[in-house]
Parts: C-alpha cells; structure tokens; sequence
C-alpha cells in the first residue's frame, strides 16, 4: 500500500518521509484509530493529514461519490495553532490542486462565515473545543455531522490534564454515537501515562499507538554565578545573573526567556531593556493576560526573525514553531520535566538539530536542579497529565448545550455519559439530580417558585425555551474561566491586554506600572476598562496575576532527591552543578546534616523569632502547605500551640513561640496513619473549595460572565460563586456540584494522592532529627520566604477569638 | 447576655447589634439595611439553580429583638426587595400584619423597584430619605450639615483580614466615615464589599456575637 498524494508532495519538497508517517497513513488506510506520540517539527501533522487525504479520495468518495459534508474536524487547544494547522493543510491542497476544503471555526470566524460553513460545510473544520460544544448546541448538528469520518485531536497531552480534556470526551462520545464508524486520532507529546491517554481519547475499541522513536538531542546549560552563596535566598528572580544572558541572547538568533510568571516576564522584560537599551524594538514580551493582538504581533515578528528575544511564559510552551529561535533560557526551577522538554524543544527543532537551553536559577540551591533535570532526562522521568473526572458542572454545561440545540434526551445521555472515562462512574442517581438542577433548580419539586431552565416537550426532549438562557448559555459554553479582570486600553482604543482589578484599585493616582512591556499611567476607568497613557516614569510597580504558580511535579522533586545520593560521586562531568554547590553542601553538613535520598532531614531550631521546625521532603509547595497544615495540627493535639507556617517548593517550616519535645514525637508525627481524619480536622478546606467553586459555578451555569464587550445587562442578578457556596453549604451541603468543589481541592489542590505517596513514602525513610544552633543552607530560604503563614487548628469560634485578640492587642 | 457595642453621636445612643441591624434605645427603633429579601428565588425564576431558602431565619432575628428592646418603630434604610415581585414578598406582608403596631419606613433603595400598590401598607411608609432630630436616614449618602449625622446602607460593608496562612476572613462591619454611618446588610444572601481602614474612618466588625473595633 502506498500514499500518492503524500509522494507526490514530498517528492516536489525533496523530503523524505518518517518511518512513523508511513506507518501512520498505513493505519489510517486500514481505517484504524490511533494516537501518534511524536515531537513538535517532524511532520505529525501530515503524518495524519495525507492519511485522511488519501482515505477521503480512495475510499470516502469511492464508497460514496455524491458525498457531501464535513469529513474531517481537527480540534487543537490554540487559535494560533489552528491557524498554523490551516496553513499547512492548505498548502496540501493547493499544490496538488485537490477540492479538499479546509477552513478555521474559532473564536475569531465571524458569524457569516460560520453561518456559510453550516450551509455548505467544507470538508475539513479546524476548530477548538468550545466551537465543536457551540455546534452540538445548534439544532442541525446531526445533519451537519452526519458524514463525519475523521475528529483529530491535536495536542491532546495538553488537553487531557484540563477540564477541556473532558469536553473532548463528551464532544467525540457524542459524535461516535451518531456515526460509528468515526476513526478517532489524536497527537501528543511524550507523557507518563501515554497508554491511558490512548484509552480515554478512544475507549471500548481497539486503535493503535504509533511512536515517532526520534531521539532529540538537548544540550543542557546552567548559568552559574561567579561564587556560591552559602544562604541562598530568593526574591531577585535571577535579575542578579542578567548580565550572563544579554552575551547569550546576542550571540544566537532569537532567544526564548522563559519565567514561570507573568509578572517576572515583565520585569525581566524591562531589566533587559534597562541593561542593555540597545535591546529596545529587537526584544518583545509574550504572556498570557496580554491581548490577542500584541501576542499575534510577537508571533509574527518571531515567524519573520525580526527579534532577537521574547521574554515568555507558558503561553508560547505550546503551538507553533518559530523557525529563527536557536536558543532558550528557561528562568528559575523549571518545576516539571516534560514542561523543560517542551521548552528545549522551542528550539533547534527541525530533526538534525541540537535544541539548546540554559537553566538560569533563581538562588544557589536551586542550581542543583540543573543537575537533577539532566538526570531527569536522562532516565525518562516523564509526568504524567491526570485527567479530571466527575466534572458535573461540565455535565451540566452538556446537558444545556445539547437542550439549546435539538433537545436533550436523557435516558440516552446517561447511556453515552457513562463511556467515557470522565463520567463512568456516575451513577444513574447523580446524573438524575444535575437535570433536577435544571429542571427544578434543585432536589425541591417546589411548584409554585417558577423555576424553569430546560422543559420536557411533547416528543420527550428537554429544551429551553427562553431565547435569552438559550443565548446566555450558548456565550457561557466552556471550561476556561477567567479572573475578573480589567481591560488595559490606549486611549487610541488599542487594547493591550488585562489585569486584575484589585491591582489597579491598588493603585496610587499617578502611579506609573509596567505593563506590556512599557510603563503606563492610569488616565481614566469606566465600567471594566483602564484608559492609560504612556508614562514618563522609568521606574513602576508590576501587576501580579493570581494562579500560574504551579509546584514541582513529583518525578522533578524525585530527581532533585535523588542529587544527594550523588553528591559525593561529584566527579561525574554531568553534575557539575553538585561540584559547584560543594561549599554550599559542606555548610549544611557542619551545621547539621546533609541527607541522602532515602532519609527525611527534620532541622529544630531556636531563634530570637521562636522554635523553628523545618524539614525538606521536596514535595511541591502545595503538598508541604498541606503537610505542614497537619504536622501542625497533629503538634498542636500533644500540646496546644499555634504556628506561622512558611513553605516553597523543597520544604516547609512550622514556627511556634511554644517550644515542642520534638524528638519524642518526630515518628508519629511524620506517620501516615490517620492521615485522613488529620486531613478533615487540620487543614481549612472549606476556604479552598470557596476558592474552587468559583470556576466551577461559572462552568455550570450559575454565574454568567456578561455579554462580551458590554457592561453585565443582567438585571439584579450579579452575585459571586461564594455568596452560592455559602447558601449551598448552608441548605444542601449534599449538592453535587459543591461536592466537587472539595473533590478538586483534594485532587488538584492538596494533591492528596501525591501527598499520602510522601507521607508512605517518608514511612520508609529514616528521619534525621537535628538541633542545629543556627538556621542552616537548607533552612534559609524558606525562612526567608516573604509569605508568613499562621496557622491555629481551634475551631472557628476560637479561631474569631484569636483574630480578636490579634486585632485588639494591636 | 453580651452587653451591645454603643457608640454615641451627640446624646444620641446608638448600638451596633451583632445582628447586623442598627439599635436606637432612647428612640425605641431598629435599622435595618439592606435585606434583599426575594433575591434567591429571584435568582431561581432567572433559571439559576441556587437552594431554595426561606427567610426564617432572618424574620425571627427581628422578632427576638422587636420583643427584646421593645421596638416600636423600624426604619429599613432601602434595598428592601430584591428586584421584580415574586412570592417572598408575601412573607414581608404577612410580617408586616403580625406587627402592626409597629411603624415601618423605607428609605427606598436602587433594588426597590416594585410597583406603587406593594408600598401601600397600613403600617409602612415610604420616603426618599427620613429624618429623626440630627440623625438622616439614607439608602446613599446625600448631603447633611456639619451637625447631622448620615445613616445609610447600599455599601454591603466588609474588612477582609488577610490572615498570615493564606487564610483569609471577610467579616461585615459598621462603618463611620466623616459624617456617615454606613450599615451592614442584613440579608443573608448579600455579598460583602470590602472596605479598608482608613485615617478617616472607624470600623466596627461583626465578629460572631460581638461587635469590636478593627484597629489594624
């Protein structure tokens, strides 16, 4: 079997094809179902795309020749990547001179468009998620999908670890359920748990898994400072190192800089500036809350080679590829390794090439993790992506979106619902009190309070009937909830991009900030907008954007564990970083001791501030938040005591003014029995699932965000989700939407798997009990970390207490 | 029992009630702002799937002080109901009957949208704002003399305390502020908005059954 069209074109390009995309087309030929692991740069996309091709004239239309309508949707998690994808494919078609339509539906296709393409439907859709929710949500879908052979899911390790992931499920279940025969293919990155992410994109049928094997070269390099600090401290973001990376951005092409905020993308944007202003129009900054037009703008100066640099965030972790970049810096602890993989593969990534990063860290502990990510890649320490489950406020969203459009049938929904690896676990019963929600707003058949948001019509489908929920619904369809921002405007009306509000109400009149990489003062506010100006100042406060701060993941706090054993092997060349710390590693060990992989290192330590406990099990920041959460409240059982707690993401410090007999208590502190009960009493998880609710009632429909570009129209009916958590706390705390808010602080907050592995993991360990005069290396820079945490286990009447005498002894 | 927080303007003795509702003894009157009552089944009739709740609850709250302080007069300083009329406005009629000896005035609020004829009660009247001796009471601030004092609610006053574990608490407060007293609201079902601490201004936090000075 061969692929003509594939080549046709390759022959014309002078390329030669990947073993993987011949085997790819083979499979596509033979009508299977697949997912194709391969790097971004060696042709995934047409590894698929002339596969479909060639089945569409060989077999499609040879099946079928009066054949019309969608034959193909690719669904990426990008605009920007949809466009690029477009590109590509459309190239194809032009050169071979097929009628092979190819078009984009996002967010930007105007309404004429998409109203042409329900009509007369090309025979491939690029799209994203929330477009293929918004076509289910029309009343012709099953016409306009009837002759649907092929959904691609682009990108999907990307998907799958976000609530979008489960719109992927609902969205393909659906569809196969309308045609059977639909081949399902997806493309992804190299995770951990690539077998599962197979099963969930295609489950109950066989499908293959084809790997591109192509071993990418990366060159690894740390950026070291001229001498160890022995007491490392973070808080300068690596500007201190600056002037090691403008040699390094000048003698390469174009440069990605990588920080792990958006606030630290801006002000290492205007360090650089500053530093070197011959950098100003040649160095460009790229992140997240900026507007779709400055980051289109970056994109394309990119795409040209016209920059030498951008300072970055996760927002260019994915999607296109940026032919001039032949370096990246990634700026403090990468936090996971195949997030540093990405990154690396930024550049270099045209098959033959080398990718090169440098790691610069952020204080001198951290320069062990260049060692521990080299050890990393070395032995495939690949994270994987945990998808979310029982997402009932998407069920919801679902149920909506299918009674805006032909109508919901719900027996037959819970038949679908319930193959999905989302949903299969949702009993008959729960699936009955999420449409109860919508029928009756809830478990009272309370007739007389009108509710009504979906009625059941004659032929036994739930529809809604009100134009103005079904228009509500169809502009709230969605997992991405964003915070309640401002918007950034030049009085010219150009839209920078957005801020949080309580940033800009922080602000001092006349007070210049950084942003977009300039400084800008406030000129004017009306309803969601800021106008600024341009601002004379140099100088500038810069907005901090809540989220985005990650923890290590558990294979990079793993690899970093692991240094210790290879300390004292520092003659090995590839751990030049653990030679360069030896001072720093010799300090620790006179002062206390330096642990080995497999032991727990516990530091009690007095100091005119108090009885500091620290101890390091390099866990994530969210997991020692809630560890030191129950060690405290576990202390505080044996004697009641109240603490501050500190953590980052190698460890956690408990201080108490109260000293505590730590080495009779040290086992069963750090034990993993009880851990559960610890967990309920100990650590305030109502605030966090607050916190949780938030998305959670906006995706579900309780919360609606206002019509776009108007001020929110919806008469007396502004409310926040916690005002809702509150009333559901208070009158049906067994709602299950106000379930889940606590299921994902669990599962996404606390990490509570990853936390009772540490807790079972540390059972194993020896713990090393110390009483060190003074803080130590290893203590510093969690002392120093400028968030102070108190935390008091008492009840929340004691606890209004204890505010009181805080307050009225102040 | 907890002895109520008092705070005097001129001879006037005012009480903060860990309520939320505002106490003039010597007048025999309570004030209550803000109660939004209809809001959740508001809400509900929009298709918004929040619990069905009564309010019960918050009419026995005034009950117990009515007897309590023997009340003869209620001033309800606006944003009474919610928004359009629906059954929970039954509930405020029927309360209205069962003290009607008791003289009830809304300061009309922005909420307070209902048509005429709900207004027309034997026991309540309705005002754009009301006046007792120095004391003008508001739904929002308007202008008084240098010797009045502005009572007024609509700001749905908060503190949030920031908490040094990430922990943090928004509790309502009592807020004077030049010469205005701002009320917390009443409802159970209102938000709160946050207010800081400021050179010009006093803050007086609910804090469960007491009331206390936020001296940050």
């Amino acid at each position: 079997m061969k692929n003509n069209f594939a080549e046709v074109f390759y022959h014309n390009q002078n390329w030669k094809p990947h073993a993987f995309q011949k085997q790819t087309w083979k499979a596509i030929q033979n009508g299977e179902s697949g997912l194709l692991n391969a790097p971004t740069g060696y042709g995934k996309t047409f590894a698929i795309w002339f596969g479909i091709l060639d089945f569409y004239y060989n077999q499609s239309l040879k099946e079928n020749p009066e054949r019309k309508g969608l034959h193909t949707l690719w669904i990426t998690p990008l605009r920007a990547l949809s466009k690029e994808i477009h590109l590509a494919t459309n190239r194809v078609s032009n050169e071979l001179e097929l009628d092979y339509r190819i078009e984009l539906r996002t967010g930007d296709t105007t309404s004429s468009i998409r109203q042409k393409q329900l009509k007369n439907s090309p025979e491939a859709l690029i799209t994203t998620p929330e477009s293929v929710h918004l076509l289910l949500a029309s009343k012709t879908w099953r016409k306009f999908f009837q002759n649907l052979e092929f959904i691609v899911v682009d990108e999907w390790h990307e998907l799958l670890g976000s609530k979008r992931g489960v719109m992927i499920e609902l969205a393909i279940q659906t569809l196969r359920e309308l045609n059977p025969k639909l081949k399902i293919w997806g493309i992804s990155a190299t995770i951990g748990n690539l077998n599962q992410a197979q099963k969930i994109l295609i489950p109950h049928q066989e499908s293959s898994l084809i790997k591109a094997n192509i071993k990418k070269k990366i060159e690894v390099q740390t950026i070291f400072p001229d001498d160890v600090e022995k007491y490392p401290s973070a808080g300068h973001l690596g500007i201190k190192l600056i002037h090691k990376v403008i040699p390094i951005i000048l003698q390469h092409q174009s440069t990605l800089l990588f920080t792990n905020t958006r606030s630290q993308a801006e002000i290492w944007y205007q360090q650089l500036i500053t530093y070197h202003p011959d950098f100003a129009g040649q160095i460009a900054i790229h992140h997240g809350s900026l507007s779709d037009e400055v980051r289109l703008w970056v994109e394309d100066a990119l795409h040209q080679g016209i920059l030498k640099a951008v300072v970055c965030t996760s927002s260019l972790d994915l999607g296109v590829d940026f032919r001039s970049v032949d370096c990246v810096v990634q700026i403090g602890s990468a936090k996971g390794v195949a997030r540093f993989l990405q990154r690396a593969g930024r550049s270099g990534h045209r098959p033959d090439e080398t990718s090169k990063i440098f790691f610069l860290p952020t204080h001198s502990l951290e320069i062990m993790e260049g060692s521990s990510l080299k050890y990393a890649i070395e032995n495939q320490f690949i994270e994987d992506r945990i998808p979310y489950i029982r997402s009932f406020d998407l069920l919801i969203q679902f149920m909506m979106t299918l009674a805006v459009g032909e109508g919901l049938d719900s027996d037959n929904l819970y038949q679908q619902i319930i193959q999905t690896h989302a949903y299969e676990s949702v009993s008959k019963d729960e699936f009955n009190q999420c449409l109860m929600l919508l029928t009756h707003g809830g478990k009272s058949l309370n007739a007389y309070d009108q509710f009504h948001k979906i009625e059941l019509d004659k032929d036994g489908l739930y529809k809604v009937t009100s134009r103005k929920i079904a228009m509500q619904h169809r502009l709230s369809i969605g997992a991405i909830v964003s915070d309640m921002m401002m918007k950034v405007k030049l009085k010219s009306g150009k839209y920078l991009g957005s801020i949080e509000e309580s940033f800009i109400t922080r602000l001092k009149e006349n007070e210049a900030f950084w942003f977009a990489g300039r400084p800008l003062e406030i000129q004017q506010i009306k309803y969601n907008e800021v106008i600024v100006r341009e601002s004379k100042k140099k100088s500038g406060t810069i907005p901090s954007w809540m989220g985005g701060r990650f923890p290590i993941s558990t294979n990079y706090g793993d690899a970093i564990r692991h240094m210790f054993d290879e300390v004292d092997k520092r003659n090995s060349k590839k751990f030049e970083e653990l030679r360069f710390l030896n001072p720093l590693f010799m300090e620790q060990k006179n002062k206390s001791y330096l642990p080995k992989e497999n032991e727990l290192l516990v530091e009690y330590i007095k100091t005119r501030n108090g009885f500091h406990l620290f101890t390091y099990p390099y866990e994530g920041k969210l997991v020692h938040e809630g560890m030191a959460a129950i060690i405290a409240y576990r202390m505080s059982k044996i004697q009641p005591m109240t603490f501050s707690i500190s953590s980052n993401d190698y460890g956690f410090e408990l201080l108490s003014d109260q000293d505590f007999p730590i080495e009779d208590y040290v086992f069963e502190l750090f034990s993993s029995q009880n851990l559960s009960a610890d967990i309920a009493q100990g650590v305030n998880i109502v605030e966090m699932a607050r916190h949780k609710f938030r998305d959670i009632a906006s995706i579900a429909g309780l919360v609606f965000n206002g019509y776009p570009g108007k001020a929110m129209k919806t008469k007396h009916l502004q409310a926040n989700a916690s005002l809702f958590f509150s009333v559901f706390e208070d009158y049906e705390p067994e709602n299950l939407l106000y379930r889940q808010a606590f299921d994902e602080v669990y599962d996404f907050q606390l990490e509570r798997q990853r936390m009772q592995n540490a807790f079972e993991r540390i059972d194993a360990h020896e713990i090393i009990l110390r009483k060190p005069k003074h803080l130590t290396p290893f203590a510093f820079p969690i002392f120093a970390e400028l968030f102070r945490g108190r935390y008091s286990n008492e009840d929340w009447e004691t606890r209004l207490k204890r505010i009181k005498e805080d307050l009225t002894d102040g | 029992m907890v002895k109520p927080f008092e705070w005097n303007f001129n001879s006037t003795i005012l009480q903060f009630l860990p309520e939320k509702i505002l106490h003039l003894p010597q007048q025999q009157i309570l004030v209550v702002a803000d109660w939004h009552l209809g809001k959740i089944t508001h809400f509900r009739k929009n298709g918004i799937f929040v619990p069905a709740i009564s309010h019960q609850a918050e009419y026995q709250k005034v009950k117990k002080l009515v007897k309590e302080f023997d009340i003869q007069k209620i001033i309800l300083l606006g944003d009474l109901f919610h928004s359009e009329i629906n059954q929970d406005w039954n509930g405020f009629e029927d309360f209205l009957r069962e003290y009607s000896s008791i003289q009830f005035i809304l300061t009309k609020g922005n909420h307070d949208v209902l048509a005429d004829q709900f207004y027309s009660q034997p026991n309540l009247q309705v005002y754009p704002f009301y006046q007792i001796d120095d004391l003008i009471f508001s739904h929002q601030k308007i202008e008084v003399e240098s010797h009045q004092l502005n009572i007024i609610g609509h700001h749905h006053p908060g503190i949030r305390i920031r908490g040094k574990a990430r922990q943090t608490y928004s509790l309502p407060c009592f807020i004077v502020e030049d010469q205005c007293l701002i009320l917390p609201a009443f409802g159970s079902t209102t938000g709160l908005f946050h207010f800081k601490k400021e050179e010009n201004n006093q803050i007086y936090l609910v804090l469960g059954s007491e009331i206390v000075e936020y001296n940050p």
